[in-house]
């Protein structure tokens, strides 16, 4: 872990701590914060995918586990 | 002559598919891959950096009209490759998937029983799910039995460039399907390419060989023919093997 865990938050790839609020309270909100709102870009929220349709109306729960997932070169 | 391949209703002109892994960098990757021109490329699925940048190898393959096909590496479990495969879809739009299950980091070997299990719930799903497989005749037919657009059996070893050492088991597999064989995993060389399609595989999907290549381009080039001409010669029909010589030239008379 990177940092320590905010009262209020979401835990991001496993590894950072990201404080959820007003301002922060979707799901696509927290992509945009992270510049990953972008194509070729999977989510899973306690291990459940979040399909695309839905990142806006996502609600951002107290230690939800949010895991991003972008396509890389492969064989 | 017109000879496609077609895999859940999806033609392909090229018999040959690439992987993009292992390439020195993106412009080096896409120009072997037009070179191959291959149609259908595979990718993986990683944990996003948030912190840092990631180099978009999603945009050029499309520009370049290249069919997408994710794998579920790192899977090591059925349940790993369903989840797996669910984040593909939902990334790169396609429900085509390369199905690889491999908790082995050594050898790589595919697990068959999680491969089966797997492959069963995603087809119900509705995947096109084209499994990475051992050389394995009765887990082949099993996975066209619940519903496998089509079979990837292995070579030899992911990498290991050591070209079909499975040959006599693949040719097994080949006689009995009813769905297209891929030769995957272990063709180093264009020969190996040459060979699995003169045996009457459907197509071959080669990375390492040509990833790792001093030239990649001119190999995938390399590649390009030797599947093109394996493919022709299995259209035309091989020579029977015999075990004395067959004289090729007239024998009557000249020096009598």
């Amino acid at each position: 872990m990177n940092n320590d865990k905010p009262e209020n938050a979401v835990l991001v790839n496993q590894e950072n701590w990201i404080e959820i609020g007003e301002q922060l309270s979707k799901l696509d909100q927290l992509l945009t914060s992270l510049n990953c709102l972008n194509d070729g870009v999977a989510v899973a929220i306690n291990n459940q995918v979040v399909t695309k349709d839905k990142w806006s109306a996502q609600v951002l729960n107290n230690n939800d586990k949010i895991s991003i997932f972008g396509a890389i070169a492969g064989g | 002559m017109s000879d496609l391949l077609t895999i859940a209703g999806h033609q392909f002109s090229s018999r040959l598919f690439t992987g993009t892994g292992k390439f020195c960098d993106k412009d080096t990757m896409m120009a072997a891959l037009v070179a191959s021109k291959s149609q259908l490329v595979t990718m993986a699925l990683k944990r996003i950096d948030t912190k840092g940048q990631s180099d978009d190898i999603l945009a050029p393959l499309l520009a370049n009209n290249m069919k997408l096909l994710p794998n579920t590496s790192g899977a090591k479990t059925a349940e790993d490759a369903i989840f797996a495969a669910r984040l593909t879809r939902e990334a790169l739009g396609t429900n085509w998937v390369k199905l690889e299950i491999h908790p082995d980091p050594k050898y790589l070997m595919p697990d068959a029983i999680e491969t089966l299990k797997a492959a069963e719930v995603l087809c119900k799903e509705g995947f096109i799910v084209l499994p990475y497989i051992h050389a394995d005749p009765v887990l082949a037919k099993r996975l066209e039995q619940v519903g496998c657009a089509a079979v990837m059996p292995l070579g030899a070893p992911i990498g290991s460039n050591k070209g079909l050492v499975s040959r006599d088991f693949l040719e097994i597999i080949i006689e009995q399907a009813n769905v297209p064989v891929i030769v995957d995993a272990g063709i180093g060389a264009p020969s190996h390419a040459a060979l699995a399609m003169e045996m009457g595989a459907d197509a071959v999907l080669v990375n390492t060989a040509m990833a790792v290549s001093p030239d990649p381009v001119a190999m995938s080039k390399a590649f390009a023919m030797a599947v093109e001409a394996g493919r022709n010669a299995y259209i035309a029909g091989l020579g029977q093997v015999n075990d004395n010589a067959i004289a090729t030239s007239p024998l009557t008379a000249f020096l009598d």
